[in-house]
């Protein structure tokens, strides 16, 4: 949440002015503390404490975490047998932190660092990854977090695949659980499976766009489900200077699959348009879909013509910002 | 840290320095030890994060050094280029969200290395910056719009030559309207200002154009003037060992 400034920030009382200068003074005085130990090559239980401290007042002061990774690497030498717990009281230390700026690029590095030494409770942070993602679905630090946790337990893909199902069932526009989802497919199917596997992908993604029509997530995986399944035809219509149309390792099943998908998926578009008359995002689909059809011969160039024009008039009145985008189709 | 040595320059570009302090030997032989085996780059030569952000510094610190020779620009292009997401945007990294600042710092860093051409999906990646516009822009699909996003968005659509397809005096309205009454911007209508926001709320301002702005180099995110100013000049070369096509 971003502050809102409700009133003059310079006007400010003098109680209040110098209650900040003394806050600034002590910050200041631990700061320049921290860095004398560190620059005398300090590793001791205070230099931690120290470090700890302005953490608590600014987790952001990047140097102050390095500074506790050389302690914490020097301890775990002296101390091998408590490394265990001092990995522990680490992750309580982050967690603690972590509410104040939950986006914090170093609080999530420290904990990867931190996890990089001590991986016996991959739960704990699988569990972590859930709690935060409750609060902001979005925050990417988190999914990043989580993929690096999948990676060190490895836990399933498959796991994670339906972890990505039951987000977007939760809430169809979650754009980072649809990418992440983009993400496992390729690496968890190919070839047949994969074929097979987007036929299923399909009928997901048409539950969530027939729920949510004007919302773009389901869309900009609909139309990666289709450059996937039929790159050799989708690809020259969005990119017309990628001329990669051969589909010389295509085989024929593959080739009569592809048609099959993009006919199916026009006529879904086609049905929904009838009830969703105004929805860009149904018009751009079935216009990118249409095109489709006349590359591969299901429609002549005259009512392509005819059908494109339609739908881009109709997308620059529903669309005025992109207006110019669609004036260079 | 490599974004404090690419802004420290960058500062010194804007007051107009003559770099004649500078250890500029010592500066490029530092991102040698900041390149990672996939291309990446990390901040710090301890154990750090890397990604996106700090190949975009070492792009522009070798650029403003005219010296190539700290990394392998092969393997940053490959970096980057493997970077683009499923929708055009660029993440962060292999396998992340597209996003609005690590989009720029990729198409920035690839403007750099002379190597804009090997985006994979050129349409796309317009396609998904335009698709960021809503009153202002924002920096992922699904999320409010942001003043910083005017420049970060704004500025990869020039680099890509594609600006002219947004709708500047929507953008402009919007970015006023996160002018704070006290001054400066802030992220939204009436939160308040900060200095991220302000600088990067007036560089997209300057982008669209509509106001008495100083031009803005969309690659440094600074004002031509600046960029302009090349106390180095000398040592700039086209072609050579010095350059990155090389």
């Amino acid at each position: 949440m971003h502050n809102r400034a409700k009133q003059d920030p310079s006007l400010v009382s003098e109680a209040e002015l110098a209650d900040r200068r003394k806050k600034i003074a002590r910050y200041c005085r631990l700061t320049s503390k921290a860095l004398d130990l560190r620059r005398s090559h300090t590793n001791s239980e205070d230099a931690l404490k120290v470090c700890t401290t302005v953490l608590e007042i600014n987790p952001e002061f990047y140097t102050m975490w390095n500074y506790r990774r050389e302690i914490l690497l020097s301890f775990f030498q002296s101390r091998p047998d408590d490394k265990a717990s001092l990995c522990s009281s680490e992750l309580d230390f982050v967690e603690r932190s972590l509410p104040k700026n939950p986006k914090s690029y170093n609080m999530w590095h420290h904990r990867v660092w931190i996890i990089n030494h001590d991986t016996s409770d991959l739960d704990r942070e699988l569990d972590l990854c859930s709690r935060m993602l409750n609060l902001d679905a979005r925050n990417f630090h988190c999914w990043d977090y989580r993929r690096f946790i999948v990676k060190k337990s490895s836990k399933s893909l498959l796991d994670e695949m339906d972890f990505t199902t039951q987000k977007i069932e939760q809430n169809f526009s979650n754009y980072s659980a649809w990418h992440y989802r983009s993400s496992l497919l390729p690496i968890l199917f190919e070839g047949e499976s994969l074929q097979k596997k987007l036929d299923s992908e399909f009928e997901f993604v048409m539950q969530a766009f027939y729920t949510e029509p004007s919302d773009q997530s389901a869309w900009l995986y609909h139309r990666w489900l289709l450059a996937r399944g039929a790159s050799h035809i989708i690809t020259p219509i969005v990119d017309p200077r990628n001329q990669n149309s051969d589909p010389g390792d295509l085989s024929a099943s593959d080739s009569k699959r592809a048609k099959k998908t993009l006919l199916r998926e026009l006529s879904v578009c086609a049905e929904l348009l009838e009830e969703e008359p105004n929805c860009k995002w149904v018009i751009l689909t079935t216009a990118l879909l249409t095109s489709a059809a006349h590359q591969i011969g299901h429609i002549s160039s005259e009512v392509l013509a005819e059908k494109l024009k339609a739908y881009f008039l109709q997308l620059k009145k529903l669309d005025p910002l992109r207006s110019m985008y669609y004036d260079d189709f | 840290h490599i974004a404090m040595s690419y802004t420290a320059l960058s500062v010194l570009k804007i007051v107009g320095d003559d770099f004649s302090r500078l250890n500029r030997k010592s500066i490029i032989n530092a991102l040698r030890s900041l390149q990672c085996d996939n291309g990446s780059f990390m901040p710090v030569a301890t154990e750090s994060e890397n990604d996106m952000r700090f190949v975009f510094c070492a792009c522009a610190i070798s650029e403003m050094l005219h010296d190539w020779s700290g990394f392998d620009p092969k393997k940053a292009v490959e970096f980057i280029v493997e970077s683009q997401s499923y929708d055009g945007g660029f993440g962060l990294r292999r396998g992340t969200e597209g996003h609005g600042g690590s989009t720029y710092c990729a198409v920035a860093a690839l403007s750099l290395l002379g190597a804009i051409d090997s985006v994979r999906d050129r349409t796309g990646l317009i396609r998904w910056c335009i698709s960021r516009q809503g009153d202002g822009f924002s920096g992922r699909p699904n999320k409010s719009s942001d003043s910083c996003y005017s420049f970060w968005i704004g500025a990869t659509l020039k680099m890509l030559d594609a600006y002219d397809l947004t709708c500047p005096e929507r953008n402009r309205e919007f970015n006023m309207s996160c002018q704070s009454s006290f001054g400066g911007f802030g992220k939204v209508p009436e939160a308040r200002p900060d200095l991220l926001h302000s600088y990067m709320g007036l560089c997209g301002l300057s982008l669209m154009g509509l106001d008495d702005l100083q031009k803005i180099d969309p690659v440094f995110g600074f004002g031509v003037r600046a960029a302009a100013h090349d106390p180095l000049e000398h040592l700039k070369t086209t072609r050579g060992s010095k350059s990155p096509s090389s």
